[in-house]
C-alpha cells in the first residue's frame, strides 16, 4: 500500500516538474493512441494497397506478387477511365457549386439568429445524417423514380406526356450529394460568419456603406476563409462518395469510387482497384492543392 | 455663435425597467471638442450610438448643423466614429480602409488618391498605405481610424474612448496629439472617456454624466473647482468631505459647524442658517503650517504616510475627520505622530446643500 501510493506520488512528482521544464513529453504522449491506431487502420492498409497497384491481376493465374508493373496505372490513361474521372470531378465541382450557392444565403441567415434559434437551425441542417446515406439514397429514388412521387405530380399536372427518367443520371447522383453534404458548407461558412466582429459592419455603416455594399465589401471577403474551408469539405468528401452515386447511377452512370469498387469486387482485379483509389487520392489532393494556392491569395489579410 | 454643431434635446432612452438616458440635451459648438465622461453604464456610450444612429432613441431630438437627423439612417448622418477597438477592415490595407467611405460615396477614382494621402498625411501615416491593420502597433492603428473618420470631412467627430486600448505613455502622447489635430483642422468632436484627465486634456468643455443624467457641463476649470453636485465632486478626483450645519452666514461666506470644526466656506444664495450642508476640500489645496494664519486652520496629528513619489500624500486626525492632505515632495516628509496644522483658502471649499435640505427648500409651503 504504502509503496503503491509512493509510487504514484513519485509519477505525479515527475510529470508534474517535466510540466515545468524545457522537455513536456506530455502532449506526445497523448496522441500516441490516435498515432498508433492511424498508422495500425490507415497507414498500413495504404501501403499495402500502393505496393498493390504495382502487382499484375491475370485473367487466369489471378493476382501475380511477384510481377513489378505499371501498367494498370497505364490502363486508368484510355479514354472510358478518363471519362469517368472527368465525370466525377465535374459532378463533384457542380455538388460543391451547389451547395456554395444554396449554403451561403442559410448560414447567412442564420448567422443573424439569436443563439438558440442558430443552433435548432443547424441541428436541422445536420439532421440528415441521423439517417444512414444509403437510406437517403432510396428516398431519391422513391421521389425520382419513373413512377414516383415527383413524375406523378409531373403527370398529373399535364406538365409531361410521359415519365422523365431522373435517375440513373448525373443529374440524380449531384441532387443526392448536394442534399447530403449541405451541411458541410454551411457549418464552416456559419462559422466564419458568426466571428465577424459586429462592429466592424457598424463601422462600415456609420462610413456611409448601404447595406449591399456592406455586405459585399466587408461580409462577403471575411467570410472567404470559410467558403473555401466548405468548398474543400464538400468537394473532397464528394469525390470519394460511393453509396449515393452507386445506388443513384446504378452502375450506369460511374463514378470513380464505383469504377474501384467493380473492380476490386465484382471483377477481382484488385491491382487495378488500388490504381484507381490512388489515382482518386491524387486527383484530389492536386485539385486542392490548386484551389489552396489560388485562394491563399483571396483570402490576404482576412485569416491574419 | 452661429449655429451649433449639435444640438441633442430632452433624449430619452430604456431598455426594459433600465433608464439608459433620462432626458438628456446638450449643445456642442461648431468646432469644439465636448468630453463625455462618466463611469460605465452611464450612457455616455449610449448616448453617442444614438447621434451615430446605431440606437434609436424613444424620445427626443438631434439636430446637426441645424438639421435635425432623427430620421436620416446611420449611413447617412455625417457622423464618422472613430471605435474603442479601432474596427479597421482587417482584408483591406491602411489606403482601403481609409478610402472606405469615400468608395461607398462613389467618389471619382484620383480624388479619393488625392484625399487619402492627404488625410493619411495629417495623422503621419505617410508610407504605410500597403500595410495590413496586423502590421501595424496600437497607435498606428488608432492613427488609420482616425484618418478613416476624417477623410470624409464629417459635420462631427464621435470618438469612443479611442485611446483606452493604448499603453499609458502612448496613451499620453496621443492625447495632446489629438488635441492639436483637432484645433487644426476645427472639427465639432464629441469624445467619449470615463478618464477625467483625458477629457481636461482633450476637450474645450466637459459633460460629465451619471446614471444617464449631464451632472455639470462646462470647462476643465469649471468642473474641478466648481463641481456642481456631490457625484461630480467625487468622479473628478479625490476630496475630504464634512458634514456638518449652516451656523453663521457672512457676506458672501458661510461658517459651517462640522463635528468640531468651524469652517468658512463661500456659499450660494440657497444655503440658510440651520441648512445641512456638505463642504468639499480637495487634498492639495490643504497645507501643513506650525502657525495658524488662514480662517480655516485646524490643529491636528500625522496618522498615516503615503509615499508617492514625486508628492507625499498625509493622513491627518483633525477632531473626528481623517483628513488626506497632499504636499509635493520637497525631501523633508513629517514624521508620524507629529503634531501639525491643516490650512486651507476659504475659497477652496465646496459647499453643497444636503439633498434633504434641498428637497425640503424646494417643497412648497
Amino acid at each position: 500500500m504504502t509503496t503503491l501510493r509512493s509510487l504514484v506520488t513519485t509519477n505525479v512528482f515527475t510529470s508534474a516538474s517535466l510540466v515545468g521544464r524545457r522537455h513536456d513529453l506530455t502532449p506526445v504522449v497523448l496522441v500516441l493512441p490516435a498515432i498508433a491506431v492511424l498508422a495500425a487502420l490507415f497507414v498500413l492498409p495504404l501501403a499495402s494497397a500502393f505496393v498493390m497497384s504495382f502487382h499484375q491481376h491475370h485473367p487466369v493465374l489471378g493476382l501475380r506478387t511477384e510481377v513489378f508493373t505499371l501498367a494498370n496505372y497505364a490502363r486508368l490513361g484510355d479514354s472510358y477511365h478518363l471519362g469517368v474521372f472527368l465525370r466525377t470531378i465535374k459532378i463533384s465541382g457542380l455538388v460543391t457549386a451547389i451547395c456554395l450557392i444554396v449554403g451561403y444565403p442559410i448560414a447567412y441567415f442564420c448567422s443573424t439568429l439569436p443563439r438558440r434559434a442558430q443552433a435548432v437551425v443547424i441541428l436541422g441542417y445536420l439532421s440528415p445524417w441521423l439517417v444512414s446515406v444509403v437510406i437517403k439514397a432510396y428516398g431519391w429514388m422513391v421521389l425520382l423514380a419513373e413512377n414516383g412521387i415527383v413524375n406523378g405530380l409531373l403527370l398529373r399536372l399535364g406538365l409531361v406526356d410521359e415519365p422523365i427518367r431522373f435517375l440513373y443520371s448525373e443529374f440524380a447522383i449531384a441532387l443526392g450529394l448536394a442534399h447530403a453534404y449541405l451541411v458541410f458548407a454551411i457549418l464552416p461558412i456559419f462559422t466564419s460568419l458568426v466571428a465577424i466582429d459586429r462592429r466592424l459592419l457598424q463601422a462600415a455603416r456609420n462610413l456611409g456603406g448601404t447595406r449591399l455594399q456592406v455586405f459585399r465589401s466587408v461580409v462577403l471577403p471575411l467570410s472567404l476563409p470559410g467558403v473555401v474551408a466548405g468548398t474543400l469539405l464538400v468537394f473532397t468528401l464528394t469525390m470519394a462518395a460511393f453509396a449515393t452515386p452507386a445506388l443513384l447511377g446504378g452502375g450506369r452512370v460511374k463514378v470513380v469510387s464505383y469504377l474501384a469498387y467493380e473492380q476490386a469486387l465484382h471483377l477481382l482485379n484488385w491491382p487495378l482497384a488500388a490504381a484507381i483509389g490512388f489515382v482518386l487520392m491524387l486527383v484530389t489532393g492536386l485539385v486542392v492543392f490548386s484551389y489552396q494556392r489560388m485562394s491563399s491569395r483571396l483570402l490576404r489579410g482576412v485569416a491574419g | 455663435m452661429g449655429v451649433p454643431g449639435l444640438a441633442i434635446s430632452r433624449l430619452c432612452k430604456r431598455y426594459g425597467p433600465h433608464t439608459v438616458l433620462d432626458d438628456v440635451s446638450l449643445t456642442v459648438r461648431a468646432g469644439e471638442c465636448l468630453s463625455l465622461v462618466g463611469p460605465s453604464g452611464c450612457g455616455k456610450t449610449t448616448l453617442l450610438n444614438c447621434i451615430a444612429g446605431y440606437v434609436r432613441p424613444d424620445g427626443g431630438s438631434i439636430a446637426l448643423a441645424g438639421r435635425p437627423i432623427d430620421d436620416v439612417p446611420e449611413h447617412r448622418r455625417d457622423t464618422a466614429m472613430v471605435f474603442q477597438s479601432y474596427a479597421l477592415f482587417p482584408h483591406m490595407d491602411t489606403f482601403e480602409n481609409v478610402a472606405f467611405g469615400l468608395r461607398m460615396r462613389k467618389v471619382p477614382k484620383d480624388e479619393i488618391r488625392r484625399r487619402v494621402l492627404a488625410a493619411l498625411q495629417m495623422v503621419r501615416l505617410e508610407g504605410r498605405e500597403r500595410s495590413y491593420p496586423n502590421q501595424l502597433s496600437g497607435g498606428q492603428q488608432q492613427r488609420v481610424a482616425l484618418a478613416r473618420a476624417l477623410v470624409l470631412e464629417p459635420k462631427v467627430l464621435l470618438l469612443d474612448e479611442p485611446l483606452s486600448n493604448l499603453d499609458a505613455r502612448l496613451r499620453e502622447a496621443m492625447r495632446f496629439e489629438l488635441r492639436e489635430l483637432q484645433q487644426k483642422i476645427r472639427i465639432t468632436a464629441i469624445f467619449v472617456t470615463h478618464d477625467i484627465q483625458e477629457a481636461f486634456v482633450l476637450s474645450d468643455r466637459v459633460a460629465v454624466m451619471s446614471a444617464g443624467r449631464i451632472e455639470q457641463v462646462g470647462t476643465a476649470a469649471e468642473i474641478y473647482e466648481q463641481a456642481a453636485t456631490e457625484f461630480v465632486v467625487t468622479f473628478v478626483g479625490p476630496s475630504n468631505a464634512f458634514a456638518g450645519k449652516v451656523a453663521a452666514l457672512a457676506n458672501g461666506t458661510a461658517d459651517v459647524l462640522a463635528d468640531g470644526l468651524r469652517i468658512r466656506v463661500p456659499r450660494d444664495a440657497r444655503v440658510t442658517p440651520g441648512a445641512g450642508v456638505s463642504v468639499y476640500v480637495r487634498p492639495e489645496r490643504i497645507s501643513l503650517t506650525d502657525r495658524p494664519t488662514r480662517p480655516n486652520s485646524f490643529p491636528g496629528r500625522i496618522e498615516r504616510i503615503a509615499y508617492l513619489g514625486g508628492w507625499i500624500d498625509y493622513l491627518v486626525r483633525v477632531e473626528g475627520h481623517l483628513v488626506r492632505v497632499q504636499t509635493v515632495n520637497h525631501g523633508k516628509p513629517i514624521a508620524v505622530g507629529a503634531a501639525v496644522r491643516i490650512e486651507w483658502e476659504v475659497s477652496d471649499g465646496i459647499c453643497h446643500l444636503d439633498r434633504q435640505s434641498t428637497e425640503r427648500s424646494a417643497t412648497p409651503r
